[in-house]
């Protein structure tokens, strides 16, 4: 399906489009002709619809008395009471946090972090929890692409797209699914407009520059329309050189003390093969009715990027044998393709696309006591190639869909809520070398409500869901290639069902004041690698081994929050408690796999060409911290307000099972203030952040040295007449140049996070 | 001639001179219902080093490593050959070449005997002191102890007895005999009996920390197979832990004594060509066969009936032509390669960042020292030295430096993708004047 949308563009005739591609052409098809169909019904409604008459009884010669001219009304709804945990990163704020990644956009908001693998990968990390447990949404639906499976796997989101990111710290299972219980982190980008521009056309286009790595990006917004009809383009490029660092890559004496080597391939300044190429675009249609709303879109991306060398091989002695050959050669002529550098020491490479076709539907107050219906498809077709030093190794693919129908009622003055279904079809392969997980389908189903009641300044809410989903192997047996070790056979099917609830309590006892208290019962079904492992993952250099009597893993946690909101000052601080049943992580087994004799020893010489044996298993595991900010304004001055920001973030996390070890890849403790000089056509601010050590890093993992993280920006906004509005800022990150080695990352002791950067960058508005 | 910037290159990445140490793999074959163990013969490769082995151990002519009195073959390693530490080693190797033993054959090691030490101070062979041992882990995965049914796994997908991992994977050579577990596995062959496999030695003392003294160690076993009766001849391994090379062989020579009289070693069966290429015998063309066949290239080696399988193209000489041919029939993933990787500061020794004006000078020469220099470009073809230490050669090409004339002479300096040759001359002062900048050709053109 990846080439179905040059596809589409450039063959008229339908008989030669692959059969992927007319199969996806023709539900984007019905799909619009049932928009056309709709409109055309509704039209009809309308003609005969006595609502718009605005006359007076007419008289007796038919001529009305009076006229009156037709007149609109339209309500908005209240926003609902935004949940202390739930936070909202957009416009002015969001274009300057923008980054290449969703990681680095979002690793300055509370309780968030950045789990890169170079430059090329941001995973967001929630309250320390990431992968399986927080879901990326794009608009409401799933990402689908592949960071669940191994950290070296980017988001399949295009962070410069986002018009607004809606965070939620905490289990969002109601409405999202079990893959939500660490929390959400949802772009919306508007790619299927929800509105016509009100001069035809409007839009906008941005361009920026990293001095760290010479990156630029360039992206550009599109939207057309009259009336009834809205259409959307838009498309970015993104390139990058090496990501510069202070210092070294790798650290030596990690590396010294871990695999005994004394000797690696290291260099100084910067992270070789982490330079990246992202190209995309999407289109986007809608019909927009009075009273319903009908839209699709198209969209396609590529990202290709680097790992750092290092992370999937370190010893240079070993080239199985040829090292002890090579230097007795004097003349390798002719011969470089296979003895160069790049074919003995391979970079590793990541070529991702994606295509993603999504579906929306909204009917507003079809019949009293209904505020909306509403429907959300998305068919995903995700892969990405892994490449080592230009060959093609391993394929990751993700077909998926996942559609989503809602009905929000307000029967009831004080009583509003919503009933859905959600589900999920997806097939996952992994086909090539590093194959550690089999060719699966999963599908799942939801039914789900979520009810607000409000009495005075109190607000109630809760939400129940159940969720059914089933997992199969494509695959009767596992073999490990190249191993003695006997085939073993897997089940057919594992089936999950699981419960889960939420209940909140939001007070105001003042104007401008609101704590709030929330419990979250959350389950989570295994996800496929934590069932189905086998065999050497390179990127987290271990050997995975599934469970396929997982049980749902279930998190109870308790959220207290307080905000106020003051005219000079605002305070939000948040607490919680989870407590993680049957938390699913990977039991260190004490036996190692040795990758290049494909053997598995208690004990090897080399630690460097093995790697630990992990089995996934389940322990009682205990989440515990805090976020918290205070904004200020300092001065008003005739020049602008003087601001200062306050803030600090902490989780701390611990099994309670068999010794109460840490988990590992938490974030450190964060502190740090920002101090603003704000006027509203400009803005400067600057930021100071503290990351203390990382001491409780978890078993068989390493501290990490705490940082001092200096950020400064400055943006101004000026009209360009009549048409448009110009925006310039400057953002600098890293200011000191600090190596910091980020407590969450996998590749930490390999590549650091970047060096100082500058970025500059305009963005026009028309 | 050995082009520069490749020999910087492997060079830099060869630096561990112990890991060229040569060691003998214990070749296995199978003949009927019985395996059969013997030195391995294919010329050149790692492993099949004997030729080497005899000749820096200074063995007289002919002499071959076998036990004098019981006519066992010794296999050769050496302990500091890794460089992680001293006292480890992956080596001997056990390898057989392309249908010396049937597809997927499991083929196990079963430990005998006793530890035995040579003590250079007495020169003469006895027991370890103070109870240290030589542990040795094997493979685990086709021990009896691995349930491969999840249900009996706590739905782990396989385990060791008992839901756990917890099998005891070592053996132990001791003084007083075998400890812990005497038979693992080695590994299986592949679908074309192909086995080429290492295991892991430690040498410790019985708290299991690290080390031991100074001497040569010997230790006794055989091979096993799943699909033959017979096992092997019981073999020897000596290994060298911290003696020289006349200290070594003193150790294998009273071991070996007069050997003339034992009966020759019996031979693999011939093995017929039948990949082209595929010099090694281990069932595929890949990078290692067209290094021995450049190598024996190299070495002029005329062809014998031992190294016919050499002559790839036919045409009765082990040439370049050979190597190509084979390169052309390399089917392995890792053989073919495009280059697209530039040249970069951990593969060149000289280096340009013009970004940030640095000239990185990784290995200048001046007469008999080596030395490492970072320079500052400032304006007007005008170079600072910023720092400047000793170091050892690193690269085959280093800069040359004159001390009578000032003139330093970079052969090739990568910048932003192009190779340049490049000519500096001292100003005095810590001042150097760019005189010469020629573009050159490519690293591999």
């Amino acid at each position: 399906m990846d080439n179905c949308l040059p596809a589409l563009f450039l063959r008229i005739r339908f008989q030669r489009l692959p059969r992927a591609c007319f199969r996806h052409w023709q539900i984007a098809t019905g799909f619009l002709l049932a928009i056309g169909a709709f409109h055309h019904a509704l039209a009809d409604d309308e003609i005969s619809d006595t609502s718009p008459r605005t006359t007076l009884p007419e008289s007796a010669d038919q001529t009305p008395v009076m006229t009156l001219e037709p007149m609109t009304i339209m309500g908005t709804a209240l926003p609902q009471p935004l949940k202390s945990n739930t936070s909202i990163l957009k416009g002015r704020s969001l274009r300057l946090q923008q980054g290449d990644t969703l990681g680095t956009t979002l690793d300055k908001e509370l309780g968030l972090s950045n789990a890169s693998y170079g430059p090329g990968v941001g995973v967001p990390v929630i309250r320390g929890l990431t992968g399986s447990r927080v879901r990326m949404l794009q608009s409401g639906i799933g990402s689908h692409d592949a960071t669940s499976l191994s950290p070296d796997h980017a988001v399949a989101i295009e962070p410069l797209f986002a018009e607004e990111i809606r965070i939620i710290r905490g289990p969002e299972t109601i409405k999202y699914g079990g893959n939500a219980i660490g929390g959400i982190v949802d772009v919306k980008d508007h790619r299927i407009p929800e509105r016509a521009p009100q001069n035809l056309i409007d839009g906008s286009i941005e361009s920026r520059y990293d001095t760290n790595g010479h990156g630029t990006n360039s992206a550009f917004k599109l939207n057309l329309g009259k009336d009834w009809l809205a259409l959307s383009l838009g498309g970015f490029l993104r390139d990058r050189g090496d990501i510069r660092i202070p210092g070294k890559p790798i650290d030596e004496a990690f590396i010294q003390q871990q695999f005994g080597l004394s000797d690696v391939q290291n260099v100084t300044g910067k992270i070789p093969n982490t330079d990246s190429k992202s190209t995309g675009g999407f289109a986007g249609i809608s019909w927009l009715g009075q009273s319903a709303m009908a839209g699709m879109s198209i969209s396609h991306m590529d990202n290709r990027y680097g790992v750092p060398k290092g992370s999937h091989g370190l010893d240079p002695n070993h080239l199985d044998g040829l090292e002890l050959i090579l230097p007795q050669l004097d003349d390798l002529t002719g011969f470089e393709d296979i003895f160069g550098p790049q074919a003995l020491f391979p970079s590793i490479r990541m070529n991702m696309r994606q295509t993603r076709y999504d579906f929306k539907g909204e009917w507003y107050e079809p019949v009293r006591g209904i505020e909306r219906i509403g429907f959300r498809y998305g068919l995903v077709d995700y892969q990405h190639t892994e490449i080592e030093g230009g060959t093609p190794f391993t394929l990751f693919k993700n077909d998926v869909g996942e559609g989503r129908f809602e009905i929000d009622h307000n029967f009831f003055q004080r009583l509003t809520g919503t009933v859905g279904v959600q589900w999920i079809n997806r097939d996952f392969a992994a086909l090539g070398v590093e194959t550690f997980v089999p060719e699966t389908r999963q599908q799942s189903l939801g039914l789900y409500t979520t009810q607000q009641y409000a009495w005075d300044n109190w607000t109630v809410s809760s939400g129940l869901r159940f969720e059914q989903s089933r997992i199969n192997p494509r695959a009767d047996q596992l073999s490990l290639r190249g191993s003695a070790l006997p085939p073993i056979p897997l089940p057919d099917e594992m089936k999950y069902r699981a419960v889960s609830a939420s209940a909140s309590v939001q007070w105001h006892p003042l104007k401008d004041t609101s704590v709030m208290l929330l419990f979250n019962h959350s389950k989570r079904s295994p996800d496929i690698q934590e069932l189905l492992s086998l065999g050497p993952h390179l990127s987290t250099r271990s050997f995975d081994i599934g469970n396929v009597q997982l049980t749902n893993e279930t998190m109870n946690m308790i959220d207290l929050g307080f905000s106020l909101k003051k005219e000079r000052f605002g305070l939000r601080v948040n607490g919680y408690y989870s407590r993680a049943n049957n938390f699913i992580y990977q039991r260190n087994t004490g036996l190692v796999y040795e990758i290049d004799n494909e053997v598995i020893r208690q004990r090897c010489v080399s630690q460097a060409e093995c790697v630990s044996i992990f089995a996934y298993d389940q322990r009682n595991a205990e989440f515990i911290g805090y976020e918290s900010e205070l904004e200020a304004r300092l001065y008003r001055l005739a020049q602008g307000d003087v601001l200062l920001t306050v803030f600090s973030d902490y989780v701390r996390g611990r099994f309670v099972q068999g010794g109460r070890d840490d988990i590992p890849r938490l974030p450190p403790l964060r502190y740090g203030a920002e101090l603003g000089f704000s006027h509203a056509k400009w803005h400067t601010a600057l930021r100071y952040t503290r990351a203390e050590a990382q001491n409780f890093p978890g078993e068989n993992e390493t501290r990490t040295r705490g940082y001092h993280l200096l950020t400064a920006s400055a943006d101004y906004q000026m009209g360009l007449g009549k048409w448009a509005d110009l925006w310039l800022f400057v953002r600098g990150t890293n200011l000191l140049n600090q190596e910091i080695r980020s407590a969450v990352s996998f590749l930490r002791n390999f590549a650091p996070e970047p060096g100082r950067s500058l970025v500059f960058g305009l963005r026009a508005t028309f | 001639m050995l082009h520069p910037a490749l020999f910087a290159i492997v060079a830099a990445l060869m630096f561990n001179q112990a890991a060229a140490a040569p060691h003998l793999d214990v070749e296995v074959w199978g003949q009927g219902n019985a395996l059969f163990t013997g030195y391995c013969r294919t010329p050149g490769v790692v492993g099949c080093e004997l030729g080497r082995l005899a000749e820096s151990l200074q063995l007289p002519a002919g002499t071959l490593p076998r036990e004098a009195a019981t006519g066992k073959f010794i296999f050769l390693a050496d302990f500091r050959d890794f460089s992680g530490g001293d006292f480890r080693t992956r080596n001997p190797g056990f390898q057989s070449v392309r249908n010396a033993l049937l597809p997927n054959e499991l083929i196990s090691y079963r430990a005998l005997g006793k530890l035995k030490y040579w003590d250079p101070a007495f020169s003469s062979w006895g027991n370890p002191p103070d109870g240290f041992q030589i542990k040795l882990f094997g493979g685990l995965e086709a021990s009896s102890q691995v349930i491969s049914d999840y249900s009996q796994c706590a739905g782990q997908l396989f385990c060791f007895s008992e839901g756990s991992f917890g099998t005891d994977g070592s053996t132990v050579f001791a003084a007083d005999g075998i400890h812990g577990n005497p038979e693992l596995v080695v590994d299986i062959t592949n679908n074309n009996g192909v086995l080429h496999t290492h295991l892991s030695f430690f040498l410790e003392n019985q708290q299991g920390e690290i080390g031991g003294p100074v001497g040569a160690y010997l230790i006794e076993m055989q091979v096993t197979s799943n699909a033959r009766y017979y096992p092997s001849e019981p073999f020897l391994i000596l290994f060298n832990a911290g003696l020289d090379e006349n200290a070594f062989a003193a150790a294998l020579l009273a071991l070996i004594g007069d050997s003339s009289s034992i009966a020759p070693p019996p031979l693999p069966p011939a093995t017929p060509v039948s990949i082209p290429g595929d010099v090694d015998l281990n069932g595929y063309v890949d990078r290692i066969d067209v290094a021995l066949i450049l190598l024996a290239a190299q070495n002029s080696e005329p062809l014998r009936p031992d190294n016919i399988r050499f002559d790839v193209n036919g045409d009765g000489v082990i040439d370049r032509n050979d190597a190509l041919l084979a390169k052309e029939l390399c089917t392995l993933r890792l053989c073919k390669r495009p280059i697209i990787e530039p040249a970069t500061a951990l593969n060149m020794a000289t280096v340009f960042d013009g970004h940030s004006g640095i000239l990185s000078l990784n290995d200048i020469q001046a007469n008999d020292l080596h030395f490492r220099a970072q320079m500052q470009y400032q304006d007007e073809a005008v170079f600072v030295l910023n720092t400047l230490q000793l170091d050892r050669p690193r690269y085959a090409a280093p800069a040359r430096y004159n001390t009578e004339t000032g003139i330093l002479e970079i052969p090739l300096v990568y910048v932003h993708e192009k190779f340049y040759k490049a000519t500096l001359r001292n100003m005095g002062d810590a001042r150097f004047q760019l005189e010469r900048l020629e573009e050159t050709d490519p690293v591999f053109e």
